[in-house]
């Protein structure tokens, strides 16, 4: 047996409940209070707790130096918060700046749209700088605050209207009314009402009969007979003896 | 520290008032001094001067009662603690014969004699985290939710730390008085 398992054979378990162990090293039990064996535990932890013999020699040595790096850490924080300020009122500058000689440049240019150009006209006339007249412009309205080149009419004026009016006045009815409407609303380019009329001339082909060979042979001007015929000729009557011969229900191999 | 103290003597130290930063130091550095020199024996007390000038440099931006700045300071101590021990572990060292170091005295017995010993020696026989956890609780007066947020742990996990660096030293000192347990 080796000396390390010698020593574990020998420890005892001394079982300790989570919340005692807590209490013990909160110093809430004392050495009486103690479970068996944790008497000298207890004592262990107030002696532990006792940090009365540790020396404070240095204190003025450590505090002069805590009251430095307190100070040049305020110092920093404050230059930080300096640092971060200046790069955006740079750039809120330089795009100032930007903004400002480009919107002088068009104006100066007359390339404005303009109520653009007139407005910047009147705020350089100010400071002394005279700007032509716009030539660019376009069909961008001259007018501040006003569309331009678009007209709209009233709702109650225009075809819309017509329309109505006569939906609402006639005194047609059914097709008649549809087709006035309709006519009306595409300016004379509809045809509706017409389709609804009854035919004029009949269908070209007659009514087929009952058997049919009829309507075919009328249907053909006679070309049906005459291909039947034909038929016989070409066969030498076999045509019509095959038919004979299906009629008395003989097959007919060829 | 009184309650209702805390603040005004918190703002009088954000604008570098040494009356103020000096009652922050004398109320706190004890304990903080006790958690860093119990863990590294050698570098402790430097290293509570560095918590003290990274507490300076981060105070200004500082918000909270008195408990969140126990929070914090500790929080910075522990990181100051893991960042050491890195940068020890990376550190090259140049090999120094024994016969140089016969008379010196070992640093941690040394800590152990000046700080009452007992308690301390046994601390040492706790796992890394366990130790931890229990000068946290112990010497830095925090409760189980406050180590918990400092070392990154969950709060269950911290008790149960706890725990078994409670049942570990009961069991170190039953053995070492040969004290009869009754199971």
């Amino acid at each position: 047996m080796s000396l390390s398992r010698d020593f574990e054979s020998e420890m005892k378990r001394l079982p300790l409940d989570v919340n005692t162990a807590d209490r013990l090293l909160a110093g809430a039990i004392g050495p009486e209070d103690a479970p068996p064996s944790y008497a000298v535990v207890a004592n262990f932890v107030t002696e532990l707790a006792d940090t009365t013999s540790s020396n404070v020699d240095r204190e003025e040595e450590v505090v002069a130096a805590l009251a430095i790096a307190v100070r040049s850490s305020q110092t920093e924080t404050s230059t930080r918060r300096r640092r971060s300020a200046v790069p955006r009122l740079k750039l809120a500058a330089a795009f100032a700046v930007v903004a400002l000689t480009g919107t002088t440049s068009l104006a100066v240019a007359g390339s404005l749209p303009g109520a653009a150009q007139d407005i910047a006209s009147t705020m350089l006339a100010k400071v002394g700088v005279s700007v032509g007249p716009n030539e660019h412009a376009g069909d961008h309205p001259n007018v501040r605050g006003q569309s331009g080149g678009v007209t709209v009419e009233p709702a109650s004026s225009g075809k819309g209207a017509e329309v109505s009016e006569l939906a609402t006045s006639t005194d047609l009815t059914g097709v008649e009314k549809g087709a006035a409407i309709s006519t009306l609303a595409s300016g004379g380019k509809s045809q509706a009402g017409q389709h609804g009329q009854a035919a004029t001339h009949s269908a070209p082909v007659p009514t087929p009969n009952a058997g049919g060979t009829g309507t075919a042979d009328t249907a053909s001007g006679g070309a049906s007979s005459a291909g039947t015929a034909t038929a016989n000729t070409a066969s030498d009557g076999h045509s019509e003896a095959g038919s004979a011969n299906s009629a008395t229900g003989q097959s007919h191999r060829p | 520290m009184d309650e209702g103290a805390f603040e005004p003597i918190l703002a009088a130290a954000q604008t570098g008032a040494e009356w103020a930063l000096s009652a922050l130091y004398r109320e706190l550095n004890p304990p903080l001094a006790r958690y860093l020199s119990t863990q590294e024996p050698v570098e402790g007390e430097d290293l509570t001067s560095e918590v003290w000038l990274d507490v300076g440099d981060g105070l200004t931006r500082f918000e909270g009662n008195e408990r969140a700045f126990r929070c914090w300071l500790f929080t910075i101590a522990r990181r100051r603690l893991i960042d050491y021990r890195r940068a020890r572990a990376r550190r090259r060292t140049a090999p120094v014969p024994l016969s140089d170091l016969t008379g010196r005295p070992d640093p941690s017995a040394a800590v152990a004699e000046i700080e009452g010993g007992e308690a301390l020696t046994a601390l040492r026989c706790l796992t890394k985290e366990q130790a931890e956890v229990v000068l946290l609780r112990v010497v830095a007066g925090l409760d189980s939710q406050e180590v918990a947020a400092v070392t990154g742990r969950k709060p269950g996990t911290v008790r149960v730390i706890q725990k078994r660096a409670l049942e570990r030293l009961a069991e170190l000192v039953t053995l070492e008085r040969g004290t009869a347990v009754t199971p």
